[in-house]
């Protein structure tokens, strides 16, 4: 969306006081309880390893773990493979559930929720600690496991159209305009202040600004860890070296009470957020399903075959924690990313107006009236009225909004009269299609007005990318001449020496 | 005497390493040393592969080609949806299906997009690839079954390819997938010794002056064909002496200059800058109506010839903009091209007016600092341009440095856009030619 759009929607926020709707449908997937995982962690200061976590389905009571330093690894490891349990039998892994991911297309969709962006950038700290440790544990394959999981989860958010792992206040940014400042509304408890905060606009800022007061990212109020925790600590610290058991335990539930009460709070802000979603009124978009599909199928590919192989006893590529060194994966995934927002964008725009309103202003399609329609050329001319875009070109694809497999290429511009002449790619009309489905010559056509949306060809891009990532045929391939990248890549865990990585595939 | 670029591109389609990539400053004769490079290929019947970017860079190498060898059939290879020119020449055949590109010696020509989608019968000997710069490497892996060699010809100064999604996973990968495929190539040390590397050293389109100026955007040395104060734009009637006839006579003696426009207190307006349309539209009219004489070649600066509307472009970064400046200039924008950098790619025009990129950008983000569409700018004119912004521009340059938020051993890109805009800005304000 423009700065300017976006500008004028907050102002029109403020104006009634509460947030409004961002688009005339929702636009973000929600599985049932069951299928849901919300999680939320809380590290120490200057450690990347989680302190605490709390995890589980939104209808029931949540798991919640922590210990009493982040800085013991042994006891970080204890907690995380009670997670890694939990989120692989979630995800259906078949070490760890009764299903296996190949039922990805019978099963249902499953998701993971976490409050923000700090949360998700946990995940790829799982990852960097345990994809590859080296920790000299009986239970090191299950956080193994956990550490590529966690991988590919953190690969996949960053998938435009992904509806697997889901921030919270991503969600409801997605789904509504909020009257704040952007940077106002990473906060979660910002937003559902502004949502659930009163009836009217002192209500609704008030309950902001109070939320914001308290930190909903994975580190602590600074002020709280120094002076409340830190102390807490190095009583524990201390109480281990000297063998004071009592010491040593009351310490513990003193540190357990406090991060528990913190990792609730942040675990309950994310399913409030489920709750807001789930209770609006708007219909869900009708493409939202086949991009949930689309994503199931390609975050097998990503995890859960990778997943069954390595069950059956083979060795998976995984993806690298880092990057991809290998420059057919690069390219491969570089592409398929960009055929996601290609596909993401089709799937959404067709089933929701304001998405369409938006796709306009952007420059992504014009409205324009049915001037003629020619039934033995099939063609068509327009003209079109907004947005007076310059950039429209022969071989250009369009389709009509709502209706994507009715497409269209031009075959001539006139930008300065604003006249194109389109060829309609369908053949036949259909009357049992409600609504019913015209055929590209009839006459009908003639004097309505349309909206046309750039056609995004993301099967085609698909396809580029695996072209990208085969091996040549016939001929040679300049790859061989490429000495492998070899790159020293050091675990987080530091009993592990530094594990030489070569070429991921 | 130096061996021509297009002999040397013939010595390496001619020998035996996988790659030659040739560096070109804009208005250099790319395409044209591209095809003057196949002559020996094409006698011994070699099977040649030309890919560019889009339909009309295709469309544009094909009619060149059957210009050049009128003896030499070119297949331009496309999909079904595309519309055919009428006035193809006859030795340009159209080819949908793959099954009718011929087995033995021949050449075609397709889009980078339809040759990574093919999968052909029989692989060509050599692929030659134009505006090289604008495609991505993670394309150019998709072309590697296409030939087991390749010419990559290209501006690296200018506009790099689109990206539209999250690139992080891969900024420290080494072989970014998202950067141009001539930079990654010439990066990879495993490449080096199979590589041959040109710079095309001579700018034709550029006046003498305006060559000092693009320089600054590249890392390789060239000079202007034109001789100093060749190329010129000249008015024949007097001004009435304000900002737009001080600029235009500055343009008698220099071949750039910036026009300011005044910056409201409450800053320049967040989106399309209708004032600065309605001024960009003025000026067309001042230039029209001075009764300008141009000089775009050695020919003409003798005899320069009048300034008329189909002698003038106008660029802007931002399409809603374009429409202002088409709508302001209502019926002589029908002559007149208004549209963005990279729809200025490849194309010249003797008079260019510029919305200099940050122009009312108060907080320039990356996007903004990239010095692509600047250089894209700045290297359209064969006589005179003249680039207008809002008067803030300088001491945005000085007061906002940009955050270098890039990964760590990546190319911090807004940095040196940045610098490379700030020299620009100074360049025009130690010489007087900014008004």
């Amino acid at each position: 969306m423009s700065d300017a759009l976006e500008t004028l929607l907050r102002l029109r926020a403020w104006e009634q006081g509460k947030p409004i709707n961002r688009g005339q449908r929702v636009n973000v997937a929600i599985s049932d309880d069951e299928d849901i995982m919300s999680v939320a962690f809380l590290r120490m200061g200057g450690e990347s390893r989680p302190w605490g976590v709390a995890f589980g389905n939104p209808g029931s009571p949540p798991t919640v773990l922590s210990v009493p330093d982040g800085r013991d690894q042994t006891l970080v490891g204890d907690t995380m493979v009670i997670l890694a349990k939990a989120l692989l039998e979630f995800f259906r892994h078949p070490g760890f559930s009764t299903s296996s991911p190949d039922n990805f297309e019978v099963e249902s969709a499953r998701q993971i929720w976490l409050p923000g962006p700090t949360h998700i950038e946990m995940l790829h700290f799982l990852a960097l600690t345990y994809a590859k440790t080296r920790f000299k544990r009986d239970d090191v394959e299950v956080l193994q496991c956990l550490g590529n999981l966690a991988n590919c989860l953190y690969i996949e958010h960053q998938r435009p159209g992904q509806q697997i792992v889901i921030s919270a206040a991503a969600a409801l940014r997605e789904c509504f305009v909020f009257p704040s400042a952007a940077i106002r509304q990473a906060h979660l408890g910002h937003l559902l202040g502004w949502l659930k905060g009163g009836s009217s606009r002192a209500d609704r800022i008030g309950a902001a600004t109070r939320a914001e007061e308290q930190s909903v990212a994975t580190m602590l109020n600074p002020e709280l860890e120094r002076s409340s925790l830190e102390p807490l600590v190095d009583r524990w610290n201390e109480a281990k070296v000297s063998g004071n058991k009592t010491d040593e335990s009351e310490s513990e539930r003193a540190i357990s009470r406090l991060l528990t009460k913190e990792l609730i709070s942040r675990w309950n802000l994310t399913n409030d957020a489920i709750a807001v979603l789930r209770a609006d009124q708007r219909k869900s978009n009708s493409g939202l399903s086949e991009l949930v599909k689309s994503g199931a199928r390609q975050f097998h590919e990503l995890w859960g075959s990778r997943a069954v192989k390595e069950y059956d006893g083979d060795i998976p590529y995984w993806p690298n924690v880092y990057t991809d060194t290998n420059s057919k994966t690069s390219a491969f995934g570089y592409i398929m990313r960009n055929a996601a927002n290609q596909e993401a964008r089709a799937r959404l725009v067709h089933g929701d107006r304001e998405l369409q309103r938006e796709q306009l202003a952007a420059g992504h399609g014009v409205i324009a009236r049915v001037v003629s329609v020619s039934a033995a050329a099939a063609s068509w001319r327009l003209q079109y009225s907004y947005p007076p875009l310059p950039t429209i070109e022969p071989g250009d694809y369009f389709v009509i909004a709502g209706s994507p497999t009715e497409q269209f290429v031009v075959r001539s511009v006139d930008l300065e009269s604003r006249e194109m002449e389109i060829e309609p790619q369908w053949k036949k009309g259909n009357s049992k299609a409600n609504p019913p489905k015209l055929g590209p010559t009839d006459s009908s056509w003639k004097g309505r007005e349309l909206v046309l949306l750039d056609d995004a060809p993301f099967s085609l891009t698909r396809n580029l990318a695996f072209r990208a990532r085969k091996r040549t045929t016939g001929v040679s391939d300049i790859l061989d001449l490429v000495q492998p990248y070899v790159r020293n890549q050091a675990t987080n865990d530091e009993l592990g020496a530094m594990t030489e990585v070569g070429e991921s595939e | 005497m130096t061996t021509p670029i297009h002999t040397r591109i013939a010595d390496f389609i001619a020998g035996e390493k996988f790659v030659c990539v040739v560096k070109a400053p804009p208005g250099s004769g790319k395409s044209k040393n591209l095809l003057e490079s196949l002559e020996t290929s094409l006698e011994r019947r070699a099977r040649i592969a030309i890919a560019a970017q889009t339909n009309n860079q295709v469309t544009d190498l094909c009619r060149r080609f059957a210009s050049r060898y009128p003896e030499h059939t070119i297949f331009r290879f496309s999909s079904k949806m595309f519309s055919v020119p009428d006035d193809l020449p006859p030795n340009v055949v159209v080819v949908t299906d793959k099954a009718n590109i011929p087995d033995g010696g021949c050449v075609i020509a397709s889009t980078c997009m339809k040759l990574g989608l093919t999968t052909l019968r029989s692989s060509f000997d050599i692929l030659l690839i134009d505006e090289a710069w604008q495609m991505t490497w993670a394309t150019f892996l998709s072309l590697r079954s296409t030939a087991p060699r390749y010419v990559l010809i290209g501006d690296p100064g200018q506009i790099p390819p689109t990206v539209t999604v999250d690139c992080d996973r891969w900024e420290t990968s080494g072989t970014e997938p998202h950067y141009p495929a001539p930079e990654i190539i010439l990066g990879i040390d495993g490449l080096k010794v199979h590589t041959t590397e040109l710079e095309l050293e001579s700018c034709f389109r550029l006046p003498h002056d305006s060559v000092e100026i693009v320089k600054m955007f590249y890392d390789f040395e060239f000079s202007a064909d034109a001789k100093p104060r060749e190329r010129y734009l000249r008015a024949t009637k007097p001004g009435t002496g304000d900002s737009k006839d001080q600029g235009i006579d500055l343009l008698s003696e220099h071949s750039s200059v910036i026009l300011t426009y005044p910056t409201e207190d409450t800053g320049a307006p967040i989106e399309t800058d209708q004032e600065l349309a309605l001024f960009v539209a003025g000026l067309v009219s001042r230039l029209l109506e001075r009764g300008c004489l141009i000089s775009t070649n050695a020919d003409e600066f003798a005899a320069p010839r009048g300034l008329i509307s189909e002698d003038i472009g106008v660029v802007s970064t931002h399409n809603q903009m374009n429409t202002a400046i088409s709508t302001a200039l209502a019926s002589s924008a029908n002559n007149i091209r208004v549209t963005t950098p990279e729809r200025w790619q490849g194309l010249q025009c003797p008079v260019m007016i510029a919305v200099h990129p940050l122009s009312g950008v108060s907080n320039p983000a990356s996007f903004d600092l990239e010095t692509g569409r600047l250089c894209v700018m700045a290297s359209r004119h064969q006589a005179a341009c003249i680039f207008v912004t809002r008067d803030h521009v300088g001491e945005t340059l000085s007061s906002r440095l940009p955050v270098g938020d890039h990964a760590l051993g990546a190319i911090d890109i807004s940095g040196r856009g940045h610098a490379q805009h700030t020299s620009f800005w100074r360049h025009h304000e130690v010489r007087g030619l900014i008004i």
